[in-house]
């Protein structure tokens, strides 16, 4: 299958353990994956925007922050990064929890290799691809406080707005959606 | 694994196989016994019968009344003609021949049914007395006690028994002691008036007031074998969580090497540090799990020198993942380093603060927070060794401090506490010839203040 963009291989591990962290990073890391970790739920946030991973790998109780909290907040800012829950604690209430707040799979403690390389790889590969584009076209903005665009109630949407909107899957970010297919269909047709 | 629920819900399901039945319905439906009007539940005649034996109506209340005049003039004691005889006797005599040890059996149905026309021969001294409202007597009549005073005595009892100890000094005998406290209130009561009322009441079947000698001592210690079994539970859930992270690590690590291996890449120094992590994490594992063992030890209590703050962090090493997860910090800060030995069953001691550890936790999780902390302290109080226990949980109510160390007294939720925890930190101490107060803090939360013996080394 024709890939448009190649969806990096990075890995965020978060777990409080740090062996942990270091076993499955040498298990990823041997498989190609870009690995980096983190031991508790407070820095996940900035740690996620500085190294911009696909995947994170999460552990649910942690110290400082809530690995639930946790996902939550990476649900709503990047959508388009899925999230692998894997944890010791927690019952079905946690699983169902978790996975209906849109993680992609939930594993329970102890997970053999093969399972993690497997949901890893099938994350990856459901990492929706237009979002993630837009948001590397966003990265590259060099102003992303310049006025990008017009909408139908001739509203000015600068980049950031528009990126904020897209994350948010807001009215305004579907008008664009809409507005960029039908350009891109209008592209094809013509050079057909 | 299996799921204890579904499990039990299966076991129902199969017993229940018809509709369900009550014990009443089931005896309704013997053959040959046709009720003709509805039954009352004090009045089973329909019911009293055996494969020989069936009773009608009027039989029942001839029955019932010899029953009755047995009982009013009954004595219990030595010497006197068996009870269900004498009203085999009598029925004799009304026209209905029943041997007594059916008639036990009978009775005995009947108050299984609920019945009130059958109360039990044992109580009768305290039931037939024309004073029964007010007043309460002995089977020898030697002490009575008017209610203010039972209950006085009673609550005196119960303040004793939990203290009581094991050879009391000559003089300081229980009885000698609960003679005393009830002069001070006023009521003058001799020891052995007193020892024969408990013993009284005990007879009738009043549990409060337990037998004070030779089973204390049986009784302790099913305490504490529930209390320890409790904790291991308390332990299990703890110990699920301290074994699941290494274990994981194990796995991971040796699958990778063992993958590794399979393709051909050896590091050497790599795969020596990858077997030095995993025996590092067997070890974890085997420290966890050597330490149920000792917990789950039966056996006599030994009485040594021990450290508070190694005894704290035994107790802690069971509690690292369920702390962590519930955001519960421990302040270590207050234990002084140079503390004396106390003097103390090291295991016992352990199970003290797992105790007051989990108290502390469930009360912190009851405040809905996500964050609390437990600070231990300890210092060198000269008399004694003095460590305290402080949490940020939702504290005492002011109501409840006098009752935190009584059996069976909770303010959890039902299936949560056992209401035993406390009171067996309780008899511990008592063990250790410590103390331990209870008090909420200034700022929330509660502090329980140990006092330990320091410990003398035997010359």
């Amino acid at each position: 299958m024709h890939r448009p963009i190649e969806i990096a291989k990075r890995v965020l591990i978060v777990d409080d353990d740090q062996d942990i962290c270091q076993s499955w990073a040498e298990v990823l890391e041997s498989d190609g994956w870009e690995v980096q970790r983190c031991y508790d739920g407070e820095s996940v946030a900035e740690q996620v925007e500085a190294f911009d991973p696909t995947v994170v790998v999460l552990d649910l109780r942690m110290p400082k922050r809530d690995g639930v909290d946790v996902l939550d907040d990476l649900r709503s800012s990047r959508p388009w990064t899925k999230v692998v829950i894997i944890t010791g604690h927690g019952g079905e209430d946690d699983a169902i929890k978790c996975l209906n707040q849109g993680a992609f799979a939930y594993l329970r403690k102890v997970v053999s290799n093969h399972d993690l390389r497997e949901k890893c790889e099938l994350a990856r590969q459901a990492v929706p691809e237009t979002l993630l584009a837009f948001h590397k076209w966003y990265e590259a903005l060099p102003d992303p406080d310049r006025v990008l665009y017009e909408t139908a109630s001739s509203q000015a949407v600068t980049g950031r707005q528009l990126m904020e909107e897209i994350t948010k899957q807001s009215p305004i970010a579907r008008e664009f959606l809409e507005r960029v297919a039908s350009v891109a269909i209008e592209l094809v047709v013509k050079r057909l | 694994m299996t799921d204890p629920t579904v499990e039990q819900t299966g076991r129902d399901a199969t017993r229940r196989s018809g509709p369900p039945v009550s014990t009443r319905e089931k005896q309704l439906t013997l053959p040959g016994v046709q009720p003709t009007e509805p039954l009352q539940p004090t009045e089973p005649w329909t019911v009293l019968s055996t494969q020989r034996l069936r009773l009608d109506k009027d039989e029942y209340e001839t029955l019932c009344r010899c029953y009755r005049e047995v009982f009013d003039s009954f004595l219990p004691g030595r010497g006197s003609v068996p009870f269900y005889t004498q009203v085999s006797e009598r029925l004799k005599a009304a026209g209905l021949a029943i041997e007594p040890r059916t008639l036990a059996r009978l009775v005995s149905r009947a108050q299984k049914l609920g019945s009130d026309r059958f109360p039990d021969p044992r109580t009768r001294a305290v039931l037939s007395s024309s004073a029964k409202a007010t007043r309460l007597y002995s089977p020898v009549g030697s002490v009575r006690m008017p209610p203010e005073e039972h209950n006085a005595f009673a609550e005196i009892y119960r303040t004793l028994f939990r203290t009581r100890r094991k050879k009391p000094k000559r003089g300081e005998g229980f009885f000698a002691q609960a003679a005393a406290k009830m002069q001070e209130r006023g009521y003058d009561y001799t020891q052995t008036k007193l020892a024969n009322y408990a013993h009284f009441r005990r007879r009738i079947g009043d549990v409060n007031f337990p037998r004070v000698r030779g089973s204390q001592e049986i009784e302790r210690m099913q305490i504490a074998t529930v209390e320890r079994m409790r904790a291991l539970g308390v332990v299990a859930t703890g110990l699920m969580h301290e074994i699941l992270q290494p274990l994981q690590v194990i796995l991971s690590t040796a699958e990778h090497q063992k993958s590794e291996i399979e393709k051909g890449v050896v590091d050497q120094q790599q795969t020596r540090e990858r077997l030095e992590r995993i025996i590092e994490q067997a070890r974890k594992i085997n420290g966890v799990v050597g330490h149920v063992r000792t917990i789950a030890r039966t056996g006599e209590p030994r009485i040594e020198a021990v450290n508070l703050a190694s005894a704290i962090e035994q107790a802690l090493t069971l509690f690292g993942e369920q702390l962590k997860s519930r955001g519960i910090e421990i302040d270590r800060s207050g234990l002084a380093h140079d503390l004396p030995a106390v003097s103390a069953d090291p295991i016992a001691l352990e199970q003290v603060f797992i105790n007051l550890i989990t108290n502390a936790r469930d009360a912190i999780e009851e405040t809905g927070r996500k964050s609390g902390m437990i600070r231990f302290s300890a210092f060198d109080a000269a008399a004694s060794i003095v460590c305290e226990v402080a949490d940020t949980g939702t504290g005492i109510a002011v109501a409840n401090l006098q009752r935190i160390f009584d059996p069976y007294f909770t303010t959890k939720q039902v299936g949560k506490g056992s209401g035993m925890g406390l009171t067996e930190v309780f008899n511990l101490m008592i063990q250790f010839d410590g103390r331990i107060t209870a008090a909420n803090n200034p700022g929330g939360g509660a502090t329980f203040q140990l006092g330990f013996k320091r410990h003398a080394p035997a010359d």
